[in-house]
Order: C-alpha cells, then sequence, then structure tokens
C-alpha cells in the first residue's frame, strides 16, 4: 500500500472512530462532561486535519512521508512514552486507590477518556521533543 | 564528524529539496545530516554520495 493510500485509510478508520464516540456521547445527554469530551473530539478532528493537508502536501512535493530519521525518532518518542505513561498510571493507580478510600469515585468512561487522552498527549510531546533534538543516528 | 553534501551540493547546483527527492528521504533529514547532527545509515550515505557523484569516504570528513 502506497503513502497516500495508508494516509486515507488511517484517516477513513479516524473518522469513524471520532464519529463513533461522538455518538456515544450525544446519546448520553449534554452535561460539562459531555462537553469536554465533545470539545476534545472537536480539537482531535481540527488537528488530524491540518495535519492530513501538511502530509497531502509533502506527498504531492514528492517528499516521502516517514524516513529513517523520522522512523528513529518515532520509535524513541513512542519507547519514552511508554515508560512515562507506565509510571504515571502507576502513580494515578495508587492515588485512585487513596481517593476510593475516602469516598471519591469515578467512572470508568471518565478514567479511561483520562489514561487515552494522557498516553496520546505524552506521546505528542516526547515526538516533537525528539523532533526539535533530533537523534545521532538510525540506530 | 564533517560533510562536503553543502560544497557538492553547491557544485551541482543542486538544493536540499532536490537532493531529499533524489534519494527519497524527508528534507529535514539533509539539513541534519549536512549539519553533521544526524549519521546517516550506510545504505543512506552511499545514495547521497551516488547522488553527488563522489564516495562515502569523501563526502563524510572524521576527525580523528
Amino acid at each position: 500500500m502506497d503513502e497516500r493510500a495508508r494516509m486515507w485509510v488511517m484517516v477513513g478508520i479516524s473518522a469513524v472512530l471520532l464519529a463513533i464516540a461522538l455518538m456515544i456521547t450525544l446519546n448520553e445527554g449534554i452535561n460539562a462532561w459531555s462537553e469536554i469530551v465533545l470539545l476534545t473530539i472537536l480539537a482531535i478532528a481540527l488537528v488530524a486535519i491540518a495535519l492530513a493537508a501538511k502530509s497531502m502536501r509533502e506527498i504531492r512535493s514528492g517528499f516521502p512521508l516517514q524516513d529513517e530519521r523520522s522512523m528513529a525518532l518515532s520509535i524513541r518518542a513512542g519507547n519514552r512514552a511508554f515508560y512515562v505513561s507506565m509510571y504515571i498510571f502507576l502513580f494515578m493507580a495508587m492515588a485512585f486507590v487513596v481517593l476510593e478510600d475516602r469516598g471519591v469515585t469515578f467512572s470508568n468512561a471518565e478514567l479511561l477518556f483520562v489514561i487515552v487522552g494522557l498516553m496520546g498527549s505524552i506521546h505528542i510531546i516526547f515526538s516533537v521533543y525528539y523532533n526539535r533534538k533530533g537523534r545521532r543516528s538510525s540506530e | 564528524m564533517r560533510t562536503r553534501i553543502k560544497e557538492l551540493r553547491a557544485r551541482y547546483d543542486l538544493t536540499q529539496d532536490d537532493l531529499a527527492k533524489i534519494v527519497g528521504v524527508r528534507r529535514e533529514t539533509v539539513l541534519f545530516i549536512e549539519k553533521g547532527e544526524y549519521n546517516p545509515s550506510l545504505n543512506l550515505a552511499h545514495a547521497i554520495a551516488k547522488a553527488l557523484k563522489t564516495t562515502i569516504d569523501e563526502l563524510f570528513l572524521f576527525d580523528d
């Protein structure tokens, strides 16, 4: 599958997932929590559209979307994001146990939203950091 | 490590974008290699040397 086709498949899958999330959220009724989710979905969609447009421009100009350097950077960013997320979630799990003892509870949907949001944010932060900092070699 | 990429690009009137397209990488990769801030794989080094009609050992200069 060439880069253009792969990008459109990713855009399609993302659009379907966002639409499902939107439908589930709207089905639950509008409240403060669903407004946060809706704004997040909107923000993700806007960023995705901007990234897709940039990628299309790159492909049209004859540049690949990924090469050995960007691949090495994304592997390193993913690796770091995994370990940092793991320690943050471990800390959060302990905090939730303490909070639960004090009568503060969270719904599964809220927890899932926070966890996925945090994971994605940490990965984006590391990707931007390594893209700016660079990497000495492809190893 | 230093490189002679900039010098050879100028000789053949190639921009960083041109060279990136010829060897099939992103333009930032050429920029980082040129500045000596990224060590390319052997395959990429070979492709760049070939595009600039030279050899790897004439393109990449080591200080030792």
